[in-house]
């Protein structure tokens, strides 16, 4: 290998700290894609919950979610580079949201659940149940400045 | 271990140490991941040098090569790998320590 001078090896230092391929327009997406999914979430959980006992309502609700959660999906993928930390953040907001999520249906419809919850409490749940991936889109979008 | 041996010089990584590789490595380092495209208009190379060096850094296990669709537009998309990583820290560490370097008399 070639032998290198101090003075070259300050100009890698520079590119190096001076390269960053990421976008602001990617970032945005990146996080409001993420924010979206949470959202959603947290939504179908209180639609749920609203339409209890309509199987029509309940699969219409379904079918919204899931062309949503496609949507944010489809519209996340065409960004050309994705925020360092993008994917790792992503997930931890993802599996939060989704326990709160899970324990949000054994709340309202587990065995024994005749009666919905108050939605004095419910309704905070629902909000709760997107707070993970809301705060991962806003790290997500923040992170990405830096 | 001889003195020389300790030099830092000895713990640049042979692979990125090529400019056009340092400076995919670079950009890479920015991001989770991204296009090859944007990673050619950055680096300014044409398709033919960004591929091979790709290629390169692919089999040092420093690059992964990932190929898919958007719509129906075929794209590759490029990432550091952990070991990639790791190498490129230790590349600038030892860049750093020749930066430091007091200059020959």
């Amino acid at each position: 290998m070639d032998d290198i001078t101090p003075q070259q090896a300050r100009a890698q230092l520079d590119e190096a700290s001076t390269t960053h391929l990421g976008d602001e327009r990617d970032a945005l997406r990146a996080g409001l894609g993420t924010a979206l999914i949470g959202v959603a979430v947290g939504g179908v959980l209180a639609a749920f919950a609203l339409t209890r006992g309509h199987p029509v309502a309940n699969t219409l609700t379904f079918a919204a979610y899931g062309l949503v959660l496609a949507g944010a999906i489809q519209w996340m993928r065409r960004s050309r580079t994705s925020p360092r930390g993008h994917a790792r953040t992503y997930r931890v907001g993802f599996f939060a949201t989704m326990a709160l999520y899970v324990l949000g249906i054994a709340w309202a419809f587990g065995p024994g659940e005749t009666q919905m919850p108050p939605w004095a409490l419910f309704a905070p749940y629902c909000a709760l149940v997107a707070t993970p991936m809301l705060v991962a889109g806003h790290r997500i979008y923040h992170g990405a400045k830096k | 271990m001889t003195s020389d041996q300790s030099h830092a010089r000895h713990r640049l990584d042979e692979v990125i140490h090529a400019p056009v590789r340092f400076s995919i490595v670079a950009a890479l380092a920015s991001v989770d991941q991204a296009e090859f495209a944007v990673v050619r208009d950055a680096v300014e190379v044409s398709d033919s040098v960004l591929s091979k060096q790709v290629s390169t850094l692919e089999a040092a296990g420093y690059v992964k090569v990932r190929k898919g669709y958007v719509g129906k537009r075929p794209r590759t998309w490029l990432s550091l790998t952990k070991a990639g990583r790791a190498a490129y820290e230790r590349h600038l560490a030892a860049l750093r320590e020749i930066a430091a370097d007091p200059p020959l008399d």
